[in-house]
């Protein structure tokens, strides 16, 4: 057998080898990465539903009151900033929710309120809320549904 | 004598196929192996393009959503053919939309049968990569002065 075959043979392999393995561990990072992603993805998800679901609510229970007419925006904050699992009431700062969660609640016109859900920088959210959608100075019209 | 003979014959250099047969062999392998990481980048590639397609979907809803609170402050209180496209703050929109996407057309769907309690808006985005996507705003109705009452339903 030819020494330089031999030599040559190992190095392809040997190439091939490290080679293959690298890629299988960026691979394994890259799943695992992805796996994060998703269920942080998911996460926004059903905090944007929750949210929205306590909005309704409370929009129910308050929508005739004085808050509701003279100052819906601040009452849409309320329940959005009470709905977070920190509590945090300070209205347009960020506050940690869940995990890495960030939730910052900005009004951003009389009678329009949007939150915005973060996730350690790689997903973003975010949804407006409506004094009139939620029908909150019956003067406006009635609620969601 | 014999037994030097058969000595000398294992001492004897292999045939050159044998060489050929192990660099074949490394080569094959290394193929192989070069196919499979092959496989596995694409795999990757697919599962970070399938995320960010899902990502831009669920912003896209978000807009649909987000448009939906916004025509609802607009109209509610108002008949539908008040509604005009180009009165809708660029600012607010800009606030809604997520980054990119853009309001490419508002149109009053016919109910059909005809149900003055209720009022559709086919509204249309259109995305960063030309995509669009379509969903409807279904608002109530007064069937006495036609008055636009609440949002029933966002998106689609």
């Amino acid at each position: 057998m030819n020494l330089a075959d031999v030599i040559v043979a190992v190095l392809v392999f040997s190439l091939a080898s490290a080679g293959c393995l690298d890629v299988m561990a960026s691979l394994g990072r890259t799943l695992h990465g992805s796996a994060q992603a998703e269920a942080a993805a998911e996460r926004l998800e059903t905090e944007l539903s929750r949210s929205q679901a306590v909005v309704r609510a409370g929009a129910d229970q308050e929508q005739a009151t004085d808050l509701a007419c003279d100052q819906p925006e601040l009452l849409l904050s309320r329940l959005l900033m009470d709905g977070s699992s920190s509590g945090n009431e300070a209205t347009g700062e960020p506050s940690r929710a869940s995990g890495s969660m960030q939730r910052e609640v900005t009004v951003v016109a009389p009678g329009l309120v949007r939150l915005q859900l973060t996730d350690g920088g790689r997903w973003q959210r975010q949804r407006l809320f409506s004094a009139a959608a939620y029908g909150l100075c019956p003067s406006l019209g009635g609620p969601i549904g | 004598m014999a037994a030097m003979r058969r000595s000398l014959a294992r001492a004897a250099p292999a045939p050159s196929s044998q060489a050929g047969f192990v660099l074949g062999l490394a080569l094959l392998a290394g193929l192989i192996l070069s196919a499979g990481s092959f496989t596995a980048l694409n795999l990757a590639l697919a599962s970070h393009q399938a995320q960010a397609a899902e990502h831009r979907r669920r912003q896209a809803e978000d807009g649909l959503a987000n448009l939906g609170q916004l025509l609802a402050q607009t109209l509610v209180g108002h008949r539908p053919e008040e509604l005009n496209q180009a009165s809708l703050s660029p600012q607010l929109l800009s606030q809604g939309l997520p980054g990119g996407w853009q309001l490419a057309s508002l149109q009053w769907q016919a109910s059909q049968p005809a149900d003055l309690g209720v009022a559709s808006l086919q509204v249309t985005l259109s995305g960063p990569r030309g995509e669009q996507r379509q969903g409807l705003v279904t608002f109530g109705r007064s069937p006495q002065d036609g008055l636009i009452t609440s949002l029933r339903q966002e998106g689609a």
